[in-house]
C-alpha cells in the first residue's frame, strides 16, 4: 500500500499481571513489528505519537515500512513505501521522518506524507545501520555501506546544502552524534585490548580517540544533552555507567542486575533498561538517587533476533516507555504508562 | 532471495525447566519452520549442521524453502528458492541436498549453493512426499504421484545414470530403502486384516510381501544398518517393537508409554521418541538395556498439523536431538543437547 494509507487501530489494552502497569499493544498485524532502536528518536515532541517499523509481509526478505501511531493506538498511518529503506530517525520537531534509500537521504512529511529527496552521496551502496539527528534537526548522520565492506559515517545537512562522508572504516556501528552541539560523533568498534569499544571523532572526522569506558556490552547512548555517555556493561560487570570525555573514571548508576539495553530520558534524569540472563523485567532507574524498580515484564523471548529484544525507551515527556515483545509468538510494539507514583518513589 | 543468501542467526538459548537440558531454538522467524521427517537424513556427517524446511511466507500456500543452520544457531543460509520443491534429503556425506521439482531430480551443493539438474522422469506429476538415500549416496528414492494417479516408488541414481518407477499403487507412503545394502525397499499402506501396515519389495520392485509386525501406528524406520525395522505401536498396544524380516515375532523394546514417533540413532544403539496422550516429553531409550528417561519437554501442541509433532531425531554422533515445537504459537525448530550422564545412566 502507499504512503499515507490509514489503517484501523490494531491496539490491545492490558495490565502487567505483576506490577499492574497499564500497557497498550500498538501493533497487532502478524508480521515483524519493531520499535526504532532505543537511542534513535521515534516520538513527536508532544509525546502523542511515534513511528515504528513493520515488515510488509511475513517473509524473511520482506520490505520494511515505517508507520506512525498515536500512543493510544489510534492513527495508524503508513509513512514509507520504498524498498531498501534504512537509517530511519524522526526529527526532534516531529515534522519529518528521515531515512536513506541507497545513496539518497529522503524525508517524508509526518502530516502530508509527501516524500522528498534531500541529497545523495555517490559511492554509497546502501545504508548499513543506525541514524541520528542533532537536537536542532539541522544535521543527519547515518552508517552507509561502501564497496568492499567498509562502513562510512555520513553527514547530511537536512536543508540539502551539504552531504559527505565524515569517516570510514571496517566494523563501525552505533553511530551517534552528540545531539546538543553536534561537535562530536561517537561510534562503536572493537573492543580494543583495554576493553574500550566507544570511539569519538570531531564533526569533521578528525581527532579519533577512545572514550575511556571499559567493558561496555555494546548498548550505549548520549545522556540527553549532558555531554555524557551511558553504557550497559557486560554481564560479568553488570550495571550501567556514565562518563563524560575527560573524566578520570566512570560513574556507576546501577548494579545488581544484568541491565541489557538501557536508554536515557531526554532530560537525562532517568534511565529505562530491559534485563536478561535472567529477565527481571523492564527497570526504571533514577540517575541521581540510583534507585530502580520494575515497570513491567515483557515476556519476550530475548533470543538472537533483534525483534525479540525489548530495547525500551522513553517518550520525550517520560510518561511512556515503548518496547518490543514477541510474547505472543509474533513481534509487536508495546507502550507502558509509567506510574507517577513510581517516579515519585524513585526520585525521593 | 537467491540460493546462498545468508541471514542473521535466529537462535535462542534456554534450559528445560524440568530436566535442565540445554536447548537451542534454531529458527525464530514467524513462518512455519519444521525439521525433516524423523527418518530422513538432515545432518552433515560431522553433526555440525543440519537442514530444515521453512515457509517463505506465512500463508497456507506458501513456497517451502530449505535452509541450513549450524547446531549453534549460526550460519543460517537459504539452500533452495524454487516453488514445488519436494522429497528433500541430505546426502550422508553432507555435500548435497537432493530434491525433486516437477519431473526433475535436482541437487544443491551445501558449499557453493550451485544447483544441478541430475535427471528427469516425465511420468511424475510434481507432487512428492518423503525421500531417502542409501548410505553410499548412490541411490535416491522418493514417493511421487504419477500421471495415472497412483503413487510411485521412484529411484534415481545420484550420478544421473538411472531414473525409474520401481513400483506403483494406491496409498503408498513412508518409502524407505534399507540404507546399508540398498536391496530392500519398505513402504506403508493401510493395515491389512492382520494389522500389518509395512510392506517390503526387492530393489527391482518384485517380490512384494508383508512385514509381519502388527499394530504399528504408522511411524517406523530402519534401525541404522542392522537390517531391522522399528515401529511405534498404536496407543492400545503402547510401546516400540523391532524385528528383522524372517523373525518369528517382534521384540518389544519398551512399553508403559504411548511412544508416538521414535527414531533410531545411526549406530542402531539408541532411540529417541516423543510421547502423546499424554505428552510425557521426549524419551531417550537404550536398545540393549531397554531403559528410558525423559530428555526434555517440547511444549508443542501435538495436534493434527505435522509441524506440531516433535518428530525427534538424533544427530549422527548422538550428541543432539532435533525436534519441532509450536510452544510459542509459531512452529519452530529446536535442538537439545543430550547429557552424557543420561547416556551413562541408561546404558548401565
Amino acid at each position: 500500500m502507499a504512503r499515507g494509507q490509514q489503517y484501523p487501530s490494531e491496539r490491545r489494552f492490558l495490565k502487567d499481571s505483576r506490577t499492574g502497569a497499564s500497557i497498550t499493544q500498538l501493533s497487532g498485524f502478524p508480521t515483524i513489528n519493531s520499535k526504532l532502536y532505543f537511542h534513535v528518536n521515534a516520538f513527536t515532541p508532544d509525546s502523542q505519537s511515534l513511528v515504528f517499523k513493520s515488515y510488509r509481509s511475513m517473509e524473511r526478505d520482506a520490505q520494511t515500512d515505517a508507520f506512525k501511531v498515536n500512543v493510544d493506538g489510534t492513527g495508524l498511518v503508513q509513512l514509507t513505501d520504498s524498498p531498501g529503506m534504512g537509517g530511519l530517525v524522526l526529527s526532534y520537531d516531529g515534522k519529518q521522518l528521515f531515512y536513506m534509500v541507497g545513496c539518497e537521504l529522503r524525508k517524508v512529511c509526518m502530516s502530508t506524507c509527501e516524500e522528498e529527496v534531500v541529497n545523495r552521496i555517490e559511492g554509497l551502496v546502501g545504508v548499513a545501520g543506525l541514524a541520528c539527528t542533532t537536537f536542532d534537526d539541522r544535521y543527519y548522520f547515518a552508517e552507509g555501506r561502501l564497496p568492499g565492506g567498509e562502513v562510512a559515517i555520513v553527514r547530511f545537512r537536512t536543508d540539502g546544502t551539504e552531504a559527505g562522508i565524515v569517516y570510514a572504516g571496517m566494523g563501525i556501528t552505533h553511530v551517534q552524534c552528540e545531539p546538543a552541539e553536534g561537535k562530536t560523533i561517537a561510534f562503536q568498534h572493537g573492543p580494543d585490548e583495554q576493553q574500550r569499544n566507544i570511539w569519538l571523532i570531531d564533526a569533521d572526522g578528525g581527532n579519533l580517540r577512545p572514550l575511556e569506558l571499559k567493558h561496555g556490552n555494546g548498548h550505549w547512548m548520549w545522556v540527553g544533552g549532558s555531554g555524557r555517555i551511558m553504557s550497559n556493561l557486560h554481564k560479568e560487570h553488570q550495571g550501567i555507567v556514565t562518563m563524560k570525555e575527560g573524566d578520570a573514571e566512570v560513574e556507576r548508576i546501577a548494579d545488581g542486575e544484568h541491565f541489557w539495553h538501557a536508554s536515557s530520558s531526554l532530560n537525562g534524569q532517568w534511565f529505562v533498561s530491559d534485563t536478561n540472563w535472567p529477565d527481571n523485567g523492564i527497570q526504571i532507574i533514577h540517575a541521581d538517587t540510583k534507585k530502580y524498580k520494575t515497570l513491567c515484564y515483557t515476556g519476550s523471548t530475548s533470543g538472537h533476533s533483534q525483534w525479540t529484544h525489548p530495547h525500551p525507551s522513553f517518550s520525550p515527556d517520560g510518561r511512556y516507555v515503548v518496547y518490543n515483545s514477541d510474547a505472543t509468538g509474533i513481534p509487536h510494539v508495546y507502550i507502558a504508562e509509567v506510574p507517577t507514583a513510581l517516579l515519585d518513589e524513585l526520585g525521593n | 532471495m537467491a540460493k546462498g543468501q545468508q541471514y542473521q542467526p535466529e537462535r535462542r538459548f534456554f534450559q528445560d525447566n524440568r530436566t535442565g537440558v540445554e536447548i537451542t531454538q534454531l529458527s525464530s522467524f514467524p513462518t512455519v519452520n519444521s525439521k525433516f521427517y524423523f527418518h530422513v537424513n538432515a545432518f552433515t556427517p560431522d553433526s555440525k549442521s543440519l537442514v530444515f524446511h521453512s515457509y517463505k511466507s506465512a500463508s497456507r500456500n506458501s513456497q517451502i524453502d530449505v535452509f541450513k543452520v549450524d547446531v549453534d544457531g549460526t550460519g543460517l543460509t537459504r539452500l533452495t528458492d524454487n516453488p514445488g520443491v519436494g522429497g528433500t534429503v541430505l546426502s550422508y556425506d553432507g555435500q548435497w541436498l537432493y530434491y525433486m521439482v516437477g519431473p526433475e531430480f535436482r541437487r544443491t551443493s551445501l558449499t557453493t549453493y550451485e544447483e544441478q539438474t541430475i535427471n528427469r522422469l516425465e511420468r511424475l506429476s510434481g507432487e512428492f512426499d518423503l525421500a531417502c538415500i542409501t548410505y553410499d549416496d548412490r541411490h535416491y528414492y522418493v514417493e511421487a504421484v504419477l500421471d495415472n494417479g497412483n503413487v510411485g516408488i521412484v529411484r534415481f541414481a545420484a550420478d544421473g545414470s538411472e531414473a525409474t518407477v520401481v513400483y506403483e499403487g494406491p496409498g503408498i507412503t513412508h518409502v524407505q530403502v534399507e540404507p546399508q545394502e540398498g536391496k530392500t525397499i519398505a513402504f506403508q499402506t493401510r493395515p491389512d486384516e492382520q494389522h500389518r501396515n509395512i510392506w517390503l519389495i526387492d530393489a527391482d520392485g518384485g517380490n512384494l510381501r508383508p512385514f509381519s509386525l502388527p499394530y504399528g501406528n504408522g511411524h517406523w524406520m530402519w534401525v541404522g544398518g542392522t537390517g531391522k525395522i522399528m515401529s511405534n505401536l498404536e496407543k492400545a498396544h503402547q510401546g516400540i517393537a523391532v524385528m528383522r524380516e524372517g523373525d518369528e515375532q517382534a521384540e518389544r523394546l519398551v512399553e508403559g508409554e504411548h511412544f508416538w514417533h521414535a527414531s533410531s540413532s545411526l549406530d542402531g544403539e539408541w532411540m529417541v521418541s516423543d510421547t502423546n496422550w499424554p505428552d510425557n516429553g521426549i524419551q531417550i531409550i537404550h536398545i540393549k538395556t531397554k531403559k528410558y528417561k525423559t530428555l526434555c519437554y517440547t511444549g508443542s501442541s501435538s495436534s493434527h498439523p505435522q509441524w506440531t509433532h516433535p518428530h525427534p531425531s538424533f544427530s549422527p554422533d548422538g550428541r543432539y536431538v532435533v525436534f519441532n515445537s509450536d510452544a510459542s504459537g509459531i512452529p519452530h525448530l529446536y535442538l537439545a543437547k543430550v547429557p552424557e550422564e543420561l547416556y551413562a545412566e541408561l546404558s548401565r
